[in-house]
Order: C-alpha cells, then sequence, then structure tokens
C-alpha cells in the first residue's frame, strides 16, 4: 500500500505537477473581468513599485517617448481591451541593463539599456508583444498561484516523507523548494508568451522577419557587456529559448509575412524617438564601465544627429575612459566646435590639456568654463588650476 | 515491487523535479569587471587610508596598509601608499570648503562626487595610480549556529574555550556582531572593478546567557585572523585560491 501510494506521487511529481502553470481565463473583452483579492494585491504592489521608482528617481522623464511606446502597444493590442476599462501602461526606467517586465495591472516597465539596443519599431514590437502576453494571460497571478500551489504541496510531501525516514532529505528538500523556487516565469509560461507575442505583432502589421533580429542584437551585446547581465533578457540561456521559439514560428507559422512587402518595420521614427535616450543610456554605460556598448549608442546618436554638442562630448568621455587622450581631445573639441557654450566640454579640455602639460591651453579652457559656470560645485578647483604657475 | 524500491524511485522523482524547479543560489562574485580585464587594465593600485571606527586607530590602520599592500604585490602590482590619495584628498578638500552641507550637516552628494572625481584624477596624474582601493574595518551581522558564528570565509567559537565549550556548555543560535575586512577597487573613473570582504573576529561574544563585547585591546591582536582576512578579500584578485581551513592552535588545545 504504502508503495502503491509512493509510486502515485511520484508519478505526479514526474508528471510535471510542480512545473506546471496555473490555468487562468485570459483578460479579455468579450468576458467581464474580475480581480480577485490575491490578485489585487499583485495590482497594489505595481503601484508601490511605481512610487518606490519615482522616488528613487530611476523614472525616465520622457513623456514623448512614453506615448510613442503606448501607442505601439495600443497597436499590438487591436480591439482586445474595448470595454474592459483595462490599458497597459508604458513606462521607461534609467537602467543600462537589458529587462522588460511586466506587472499583473498592465503595467509595462522597459529599461532605458533595452531600447537603446533596438533597431526599429518591429523589434520593439516583439519585445513589447511578450510583455503584452504576459499582461493578458495573467502569468503573475498564473505564478503566483502555481507557487502557493507548491508551498502547499511541499508542506504535504515533507509530512510524508518524515513518515518515510527520509525525513532529513524533506527538510532540505522543502526548505530549498520554497526559497530557491524559480524566478520569474517558468519555461512553459515564456514558450505561451513568445507565441502569442509574435502572432500579435504579425497581426498588427509588423514584419516578423524582425522578431529573431530583436535577440540576436540582444545577444550580440551579452559579448559586449563587463559584467553578467541579471536581468531576463540578459540572460544568455533564456535569450537562446526565445531565438530558438521564435525561429520555429518564423520559419513556420509566419513565413509567408516575412519581408511581405508593406510590412512595417518603421526604423525611422524609432529612432527619432530614442534620440535622446541613447545618449541618456550612453551615460549610464560609461558609469558602469561598458565602454563598447556606450560607444555604439553615442554612435547611433551621432549617425542621425552629426552635430550633436552632446553626442561628441561623450564620445570623448569614451575615449579618454578608454585611455585614448589624442581622440578624446578632438571629439571634446567638436563638442565646443559646435557648441561654443559648452561648459563641461571647455573643463574637460582643460583637464587634458592641464594632463599633456600644455598649461597656457588649459588655463584658456578652464576660464572659458569659469565664465560660463562661474558657481559650478568645482569652480574653486579649477580657480587653482588656472593660478598655477606655468613652465619655467 | 518493495517499500524501498518504491521509496528509492520516489526519492529519484523528487530530486529530478526538484532539479527541474529549482535555481541554484550562486556564490558571491566579487569581480564586478571581468578578472582579465582588471589584469589588463590596472597595473598600479593607489591605497585610500584605511579606515576604520576603534579607538586608537593608527596602528590598526598601518597593520592593514602592510598587509594589503604585501598582497596586492604578491598579485604583481604595484601600491602606491596612502599618504598620496590622502593629501590629495586633503587638498581638494580645504579647497572645496569641505563636502557637508552647512545648514544640514548632511554630506552633499554631488559636492562629493565632483570632488572623488578630481582626486581620482589628480592622483592618476601624479602618480600613474590606474585603480584606487578603499579599505575599511567594518561591523557586520553574523549569524551564529550551535555557538558557532561563520561569516566572510571565516568563523569563530563564540565562547572562550572554542569547540570544547560547544560539547559542554549551552548551546545557542543567533545573531551577533562581527568585524570584517572590506575592499573596493575602482578604476581611476571610480568605476567599480573588484569589491570583497573577508572576516576578521567577533566583536561581541557569549558568556553563559548574556552577550558581551571585545575589549578594544583584544581587538585585532590575533595576527593568524588578520592575516586570513586579507587571504578573504584580495586573493581570488590576485588569482590565488584561498587557503582551505586549518583549526586554529588554541582551538586545538581545547580539545
Amino acid at each position: 500500500m504504502v508503495a502503491r501510494s509512493l509510486l502515485l506521487l511520484s508519478s505526479l511529481i514526474s508528471a510535471g505537477w510542480s512545473c506546471a502553470p496555473v490555468a487562468l481565463p485570459p483578460i479579455d473583452s468579450s468576458k467581464s473581468f474580475q480581480v480577485g483579492a490575491d490578485e489585487k494585491k499583485l495590482w497594489d504592489q505595481s503601484e508601490i513599485f511605481r512610487q518606490r521608482l519615482e522616488k528613487a528617481g530611476l523614472a525616465y522623464e520622457d513623456p514623448e517617448l512614453e506615448q510613442y511606446l503606448n501607442s505601439v502597444a495600443a497597436r499590438l493590442l487591436g480591439g482586445r481591451l474595448q470595454g474592459t476599462n483595462l490599458a497597459p501602461k508604458v513606462k521607461v526606467v534609467k537602467d543600462p541593463f537589458l529587462s522588460a517586465f511586466t506587472f499583473a495591472d498592465g503595467s509595462i516597465y522597459f529599461h532605458t539599456g533595452l531600447l537603446a539596443r533596438m533597431e526599429n519599431e518591429a523589434q520593439l514590437a516583439t519585445i513589447m508583444g511578450h510583455e503584452l502576453a504576459h499582461f493578458l494571460h495573467r502569468d503573475s497571478m498564473r505564478e503566483l498561484r502555481h507557487k502557493e500551489s507548491r508551498r502547499a504541496s511541499a508542506r504535504v510531501l515533507q509530512g510524508v516523507l518524515i513518515l518515510t525516514a527520509l525525513g532529513m532529505f524533506a527538510d532540505t528538500a522543502s526548505d530549498a523548494w520554497v526559497k530557491t523556487a524559480v524566478e520569474g516565469y517558468s519555461k512553459e509560461i515564456e514558450a505561451e508568451a513568445d507565441k502569442a507575442g509574435i502572432r500579435a505583432m504579425v497581426e498588427s502589421g509588423y514584419d516578423p522577419g524582425e522578431v529573431l533580429p530583436a535577440f540576436t542584437v540582444l545577444k550580440t551585446d551579452w559579448n559586449e557587456a563587463k559584467v553578467k547581465e541579471p536581468y531576463f533578457y540578459g540572460s544568455i540561456a533564456l535569450l537562446q529559448e526565445r531565438i530558438d521559439n521564435n525561429s520555429q514560428l518564423v520559419s513556420g507559422e509566419y513565413q509567408r509575412q516575412v519581408n511581405e512587402p508593406g510590412r512595417r518595420v518603421n526604423a525611422e521614427e524609432y529612432t527619432a524617438r530614442i534620440h535622446r535616450l541613447l545618449l541618456d543610456n550612453a551615460v549610464l554605460d560609461l558609469e558602469v564601465g561598458r565602454l563598447r556598448l556606450a560607444e555604439s549608442s553615442i554612435a547611433k546618436h551621432l549617425a542621425t544627429d552629426p552635430q550633436s554638442p552632446q553626442g561628441h562630448f561623450l564620445m570623448g568621455e569614451f575615449y579618454r575612459r578608454s585611455g585614448n587622450n589624442e581622440e578624446a581631445v578632438k571629439a571634446y573639441a567638436r563638442a565646443v566646435a559646435f557648441d561654443a557654450q559648452y561648459a563641461d566640454a571647455h573643463r574637460e579640455l582643460g583637464l587634458m590639456y592641464r594632463a599633456m602639460a600644455r598649461p597656457a591651453d588649459a588655463r584658456a579652457e578652464f576660464e572659458k568654463y569659469l565664465v560660463l559656470r562661474p558657481k559650478a560645485v568645482d569652480a574653486p578647483i579649477i580657480e587653482r588650476y588656472v593660478a598655477e604657475p606655468g613652465p619655467q | 515491487m518493495n517499500a524501498r524500491t518504491a521509496m528509492w524511485i520516489f526519492g529519484v522523482a523528487l530530486a529530478v523535479s526538484l532539479c527541474a524547479c529549482a535555481a541554484t543560489t550562486a556564490p558571491y562574485n566579487p569581480f564586478k569587471t571581468p578578472q582579465a580585464e582588471i589584469k589588463n587594465k590596472v597595473k598600479v593600485v593607489a591605497l585610500a587610508p584605511v579606515s576604520v571606527g576603534v579607538d586608537n586607530p593608527d596602528p590598526v590602520k598601518a597593520k592593514f596598509e602592510a598587509l594589503v599592500t604585501a598582497k596586492l604585490q604578491e598579485g604583481g602590482f604595484t601600491v602606491v601608499p596612502s599618504t598620496e590619495y590622502g593629501a590629495i584628498w586633503k587638498q581638494m578638500t580645504e579647497t572645496l570648503g569641505g563636502f557637508f552641507d552647512p545648514m544640514t550637516g548632511k554630506r552633499d552628494d554631488q559636492k562629493f562626487k565632483t570632488l572623488r572625481q578630481h582626486a581620482m584624477r589628480e592622483l592618476a596624474a601624479k602618480t600613474n595610480a590606474d585603480g584606487l582601493m578603499e579599505i575599511a574595518i567594518v561591523p557586520v551581522k553574523v549569524s551564529f549556529n550551535i555557538d558557532h558564528a561563520r561569516w566572510h570565509g571565516t568563523d569563530e567559537y563564540m565562547r572562550s574555550g572554542g569547540a570544547w565549550a560547544m560539547f559542554f556548555g549551552p548551546q545557542t543560535s543567533g545573531t551577533t556582531t562581527g568585524l570584517s575586512l572590506y575592499v573596493d577597487l575602482s578604476d581611476i573613473n571610480d568605476v567599480d572593478m573588484y569589491i570583497n570582504f573577508g572576516g576578521i573576529q567577533l566583536l561581541s561574544k557569549l558568556s553563559g546567557n548574556q552577550f558581551y563585547q571585545i575589549s578594544r585591546q583584544e581587538l585585532f591582536n590575533d595576527e593568524e585572523r588578520n592575516h586570513k582576512a586579507v587571504d578573504i578579500a584580495l586573493n581570488p584578485l590576485i588569482g590565488k585560491a584561498i587557503e582551505p581551513e586549518k583549526p586554529k592552535a588554541s582551538e586545538e588545545k581545547s580539545y
């Protein structure tokens, strides 16, 4: 009897009881949507997260970009949420690492790092479609209920195991179960989101030929990243899973639509919308020492705006931090050539000349800096440099 | 099929299921920049003055600066003594009139960041340093289980008498305070490259059911512990394995 019960239990485990996602009806305009008490808690968490993000100064402020991102989300949804009083809200987080994530209430967050890597709107729609699928399928709720059921089952199992003299194993097992259960969504849920995401983008008129490039761009960047990316779209294994799932769909179900005339890619508008973000994200990459990624964003910005003083200034920062002082001086000089009032560029030129033992040039640049920004925090230090005696 | 076989299958199934569902917790990685890149980029490390919050800190500062210097030199780095950076920092701070807000008494973060950037660039210009290492001795929360505390690569018994006391005395679990060595290497643009800790010794131990503070005289006297803390904190940086733990002489005597 004991043997039969244990076998039944082991079959249940092997059959995927522990990993199978919980079934929940998706959000759909055809059905009235009711938020349960546990789901309401998840919605509240979203609001708490938003407030914390703003308090920490990590919310990226660009209303026009936000409006554009929300318009892409609306295009992907079509009429799916009509009459539900629900609408996703897309926001941007100042963070150079690759991530996008979705809360139960439809708040979708994109990191600046991920937006900076995308090349066009169709690639953005690929990621957005995947994230929208998490919202529409109520995946955070499914995952929560799944984890709750695993916790409850762990407690039952622990009792069984203690009775069957495997008590010590059960102790550590249930502990590990609860504490180190997989964070984020399960493989099955992510695969569902891949499928639903690509369907939404194709139905909205986007070119599915951009699906794989969206992920391969991220994978290529992974090799450039200085440190291991901590988030979902920065994990090489999970990215490969996205690539594998999506290449099956693109080469199968959606092969006909790949590069079909009239399919939307919209690189021009996307590039224009992230014009400022490219530099803001480059600053973040420079701060964490990811020089190549910073250079790539700055170069993208300069490709569409070759006279951008800030673009040239940041290229100077890239060169200086790479140890290429000669190119750094040239880039800073270009920045002041396009904007003579660019105080930071004058200061950097002064510091470079000072380090290169060109005191007269250094003094001239420092004086310009002090005229432009007499109350700068570092004005006393720069004044001291100006007063330094020249070579005898 | 008997109950034993069924239990074995059950155990295997459970283990497989756990492997499929549970993520392993990765050990702490002190490298914020890949080790190879640090080796390539950093040849000269300047030390910042050691920060330690105890009475009569100067001998402690000197002791740990010497240990860190020797360890970095063992790893092939050229080391610039902390007096260099200390002097630059002092001069810059005086020039800026300090970095605390006179109204609130709080640190002015913008001023501090600017000061640090200028100080590091000046350091690089004067000493050719391409990295700055900050060193601090910090109090940390330490968990102990059956009177045995483990933290930041080291361990110590909560009562005098070591393991002997553990066998025959009362046995408790909880949290206490320990001291750890903190090292933080950043490049000259203030990008974090390597951050690590090495446990030194407990700051608070047990006598009966009461905690008591270790006196200042007893702190940092155990040279073996001091060395070990530096090994734990810096051996990964210099590409050297940490020595396996050996029982301490005093604890061997206890047996």
